[in-house]
């Protein structure tokens, strides 16, 4: 492809990256503020609830909304298939709900318009559809003879059509470091770690795109004609970019199945109830658990009648609940995780097979929208709950209530308010470093530069081929 | 002029060019691999598309199992409370507050053509546990499935029909005339007596045709052993999908040859194919989502979480004024039972209960409606343009003979909010008479019946006439145009 429509293309495939960019613009902009005024409203509502009892407040509990990532505009990663909040209460673990991909059509699985669909996904075919006649037009036009009679060596000739096609796609190459410098203007949030990691982004995507240049280049050098060369380009585009991820993803999980949804709050349940048999005789009873502890405290204390309890033994109850509660779905949510990360294993042995998977998964963990990211959120926010269960069942395990008959149901109304609510800080997510994103992805980063040597030494041989044969 | 057996030449030429066809794509090592891997994509395509249907029905298999353990369970002890005459408090279960609390399954068991498609099946429920207490919490509870594996999307036999066979279908034939024409055949060929028109167009329809048994092949050899699905139920549904899978190769294979027409060079035709293809399957579609969303916008989740809240934190005053509203509106129900059970029990405050179970129910129908509406019409306005894209046209159409469609989705769910309302409703008359639930009553409760995905033949077939007239309008075209 020469000329006008060169041209033509290459603006167009910018145009359509600052459309990816100014497209997302005003969902991002509208998720970041309406999850922070969320979060916001629901701090006021947790403070303001008005005086009532600790364990009537665990019941209503509060909402964690995750924060949009501010790289999400530009990867969106798994971001749409993943809860955006989770209702903490007493007693349960709830999982984070209201995936976005939910309330959207079944269209959005072709591929989410993003920068990063136009660079990862996109920019390889128009990188192909030029890269493809760069040695094989001159191969069977009898221009490559013509400069070998010259005496340009083979790998002059290398290096210069690796600067000629890599010229083309300077645009998309400087894109990402663009937007590290300009959208700091725009929005604070991408200014620090936001820039530094956008500036690595840019750095993963120049390697790719390099290796697709280098390999425009071998291919094209084999083939017998441009238009081979395309296809054969195309092919390996189709099997890294649409079939060799999807693979991965269904052998996953014929090799290593999560349970269905059912079965895990079976097992959960079933987790649950063992804890209150194993525990307390059988009986799935809050009342037997009040007993027992009851007793207990009554030994610890050395005292012989309840009422003589410096502490009140129904919050030491509640708490013991918890952690039952929590020991099963720490087992049940583990086993899932760990199913989860078996089949992510799957992924990254991806990355081997195909850059633009290794691209993927390193982008999307610097963008923090991968898995680990949405494990993160589901794990801060129920260390948070945690926390927040515990303050407000130690608070009635301070207040003794003599006149409590767990068998009755009858008790003192103990109440708190305010300084109580205060006493649960705000909901914060964890920021991990840049270095912390990148340890759990070094494999990504080595199938990256393997890609890019190994492309290096095809577009070599590719020349050499194409040399021979018109030698 | 036409000379007496012009006809019958010709015809044999074409056999003749047909069978040397087979040959010469057998030789062809890049063209083997490419109906290799058709063979190979397809099988696999169908495999997961089973993988995915037995995982539903092993599910839903447990599910089941599940339900009538505890449906027997509560009427043994149902019949046992009879027999030793219980005191209906709320630790018997005929007390209607403990028979309401009882956990109800609802499924919905995949469609006879599941396998075609996972669609939405893999993000939005098809069963469901509800009870009067978890009533909000349950009424969402979707599949688990890995967040990376659902953002991807799954190489079922939609994704292969829609986005991969247009693609193996222009390795096959970018290179129509250009490959004859580079290698100097051509003048040879068109002394054979067949027309080179002719020729290309029967050599275009003969590689479609071998993808088609390929795929056939591959198809039907992985869903004979592994699914069985080929039941009575299934047959429409997969005799419309291979009708629509076949016009869509058959359009691909048109516009090869349209292509081909225009004379240019092997690169030309494969960019050209190429471009048509990344626009049919990613940018149409992408383009039209968007537009639809932009259209049709849904609300914020995030004020949701905060109704959600704000709602059950003034739940008394709301439970009170929900109870007044219902005692209006249902004055039968304020004819108390018997006197002195009613005074044995804080008669208000259960069907003050379940009356803001019914008003937070009513508020979270609303609510869901609030989103699926906008959804629907988002649907229902790419529907309108899936004509613009063969690769989106197809794969809608496969969600819906598969039953995956978002509007099966969203079906099931308006089906599960109206059968808890009447479940609701069913209560509210023994909770005000203060009377005892019996296993009879239990059994006479309104059951669920899922309304099982008919396959749209209708839409098939409109489809299908459009893959037909677009396709045979390229093959005029390219017949008209045709520039060897």
């Amino acid at each position: 492809m020469r000329g006008g429509g060169a041209v033509l293309l290459l603006l167009g495939q910018v145009a359509l990256l600052a459309a990816a960019v100014a497209v997302r613009w005003p969902g991002y902009v509208e998720a970041r503020e309406d999850k922070r005024a969320a979060a916001d409203t629901l701090r006021s509502l947790w403070l303001n609830q008005g005086e009532k009892g600790p364990h009537s407040a665990g019941h209503l509990g509060t909402v964690a909304v995750r924060p949009q990532p501010p790289l999400s505009l530009l990867v969106p990663g798994i971001e749409a298939y993943t809860g955006q909040w989770v209702r903490l209460v007493t007693h349960t673990q709830n999982e984070p709900a209201r995936r976005p991909a939910e309330d959207r059509g079944p269209g959005r699985r072709f591929g989410e318009m993003s920068a990063f669909f136009v660079l990862a996904y996109l920019t390889p075919l128009v990188v192909f559809a030029f890269g493809s006649d760069v040695v094989a037009r001159e191969s069977s036009g009898g221009t490559l003879a013509l400069l070998l009679a010259q005496g340009v060596t083979p790998a002059r000739l290398l290096a210069g059509k690796i600067l000629g096609v890599t010229a083309l796609f300077l645009p998309q190459g400087l894109f990402p470091f663009a937007l590290a410098a300009l959208l700091p203007a725009w929005a604070p949030e991408f200014s620090g770690a936001g820039q530094q990691r956008l500036v690595l982004i840019g750095l993963a995507f120049a390697a790719y795109l390099a290796t697709l240049v280098l390999l425009a280049i071998g291919v094209s050098g084999f083939a017998r004609s441009a238009g081979a060369a395309l296809v054969a380009l195309l092919a390996l585009w189709f099997a890294g970019a649409l079939v060799a991820p999807r693979v991965a993803a269904s052998v996953a999980e014929a090799v290593d199945r999560a349970p269905s949804s059912f079965a895990f709050r079976r097992a959960y349940d079933q987790g649950l109830g063992d804890a209150y048999v194993m525990g307390y005789g059988g009986a799935n009873s809050f009342t037997r658990v009040f007993e027992k502890v009851q007793a207990e405290l009554m030994r610890e204390h050395g005292v012989s009648r309840p009422q003589d309890l410096p502490v009140n033994a129904f919050g030491y109850a509640l708490e013991e609940t918890e952690e039952m509660g929590q020991r099963s779905y720490d087992a049940s949510f583990g086993s899932l995780a760990d199913a989860f990360e078996r089949q992510a294993r799957w992924q990254r042995l991806a990355a081997w097979l195909s850059p633009a998977a290794a691209l993927r998964n390193l982008s999307e963990a610097l963008a923090e929208t991968d898995h680990a990211a949405h494990l993160r959120f589901v794990r801060d926010a129920e260390g948070y709950r945690r926390g927040m269960m515990k303050t407000l069942n130690m608070e009635l395990a301070a207040r003794p209530d003599p006149s409590f008959d767990i068998r009755a149901r009858r008790g003192a109304p103990l109440v708190s308010g305010r300084e109580l609510w205060e006493k649960v800080p705000a909901f914060a997510a964890t920021r991990p470093s840049t270095r912390r994103l990148l340890a759990g992805h070094v494999q990504e980063a080595c199938a990256l530069g393997l890609w890019l040597a190994a492309s290096l030494v095809f577009a070599g041989l590719g020349l050499r081929s194409a040399c021979a044969r018109v030698q | 002029m036409k000379r007496p057996g012009d006809g019958d030449v010709a015809w044999r030429s074409l056999r003749n060019e047909l069978r040397f066809e087979g040959r010469r794509l057998m030789a062809s090592g890049g063209r083997r691999f490419v109906l290799a891997v058709a063979l190979a994509m397809a099988a696999f395509s169908a495999w997961a598309g089973t993988d995915w249907r037995r995982f539903q029905g092993g599910a839903l298999d447990d599910f089941a199992a599940e339900a009538a353990r505890l449906h027997r369970a509560y009427l043994a002890d149902a019949a046992k409370a009879i027999a030793e005459r219980w005191p209906s408090d709320l630790s018997s279960p005929l007390h209607p507050v403990s028979s309401y609390w009882k956990r109800v399954h609802v499924a919905e068991p995949p469609a006879p053509g599941a396998s075609l498609a996972v669609g939405q099946s893999d993000l939005m429920p098809y069963y469901a546990v509800f009870n009067g207490v978890e009533d909000q919490v349950l009424q969402f509870a979707a599949e688990i499935q890995n967040p990376s594996h659902l953002a991807l999307g799954r190489l079922d036999l939609a994704f292969w029909a829609a986005i991969l066979l247009p693609m193996l279908m222009v390795a096959l034939a970018y290179d129509l005339v250009a490959e004859e024409r580079d290698a100097g055949r051509l003048p040879l060929l068109g002394l054979s007596g067949v027309g080179l028109r002719r020729l290309f167009l029967a050599r275009v329809l003969y590689r479609a045709g071998a993808l088609a048994v390929l795929s056939l092949i591959g198809i039907a050899s992985v869903m004979l052993a592994r699914d069985g699905s080929l039941q009575p139920g299934g047959i429409t549904s997969f005799a419309l999908a291979a009708l629509l899978v076949g016009l869509h190769l058959l359009l691909w294979a048109a516009l090869a040859f349209w292509v081909a027409s225009l004379g240019g060079s092997s690169s030309f035709g494969a960019l050209l194919l190429a471009g048509f293809w990344v626009a049919s399957a990613f940018v149409v579609p992408g383009l039209l989502q968007t537009a639809a969303e932009l259209r049709h916008p849904t609300p914020s989740r995030n004020r949701e979480a905060i109704d959600l809240l704000r709602g059950e934190a003034t739940a008394d005053s709301r439970r009170d004024a929900a109870l007044a509203a219902l005692r209006v509106e249902r004055p039968e129900l304020n004819t108390p039972g018997d006197p002195a059970r009613q005074a044995a029990v804080k008669i208000e405050w259960y069907p003050g209960f379940l009356a803001y179970q019914r008003s937070v129910s009513r508020d979270g129908q609303a609510l869901a409606r609030s989103f699926r509406e906008p959804i629907l019409d988002q649907e229902r306005l790419i529907d309108r343009w899936r004509f613009l894209s063969p690769s989106l046209s197809v794969s809608r159409a496969l969600r819906s003979l598969a039953g995956a469609a978002y509007e099966d989705r969203a079906r099931f769910v308006a089906d599960l909010e109206d059968f808890r309302a009447r479940r609701r409703e069913a209560y509210l008359g023994k909770l005000f008479r203060n009377e005892v639930v019996t296993p009879a009553d239990v059994e006479a409760l309104p059951s669920f019946t899922a309304r099982p995905a008919v396959p749209d033949v209708a839409r098939a077939l409109a489809d299908a006439a459009w893959l037909a007239g677009v396709s045979g309008l390229l093959m005029l075209l390219g017949w008209r145009a045709f520039r060897a």
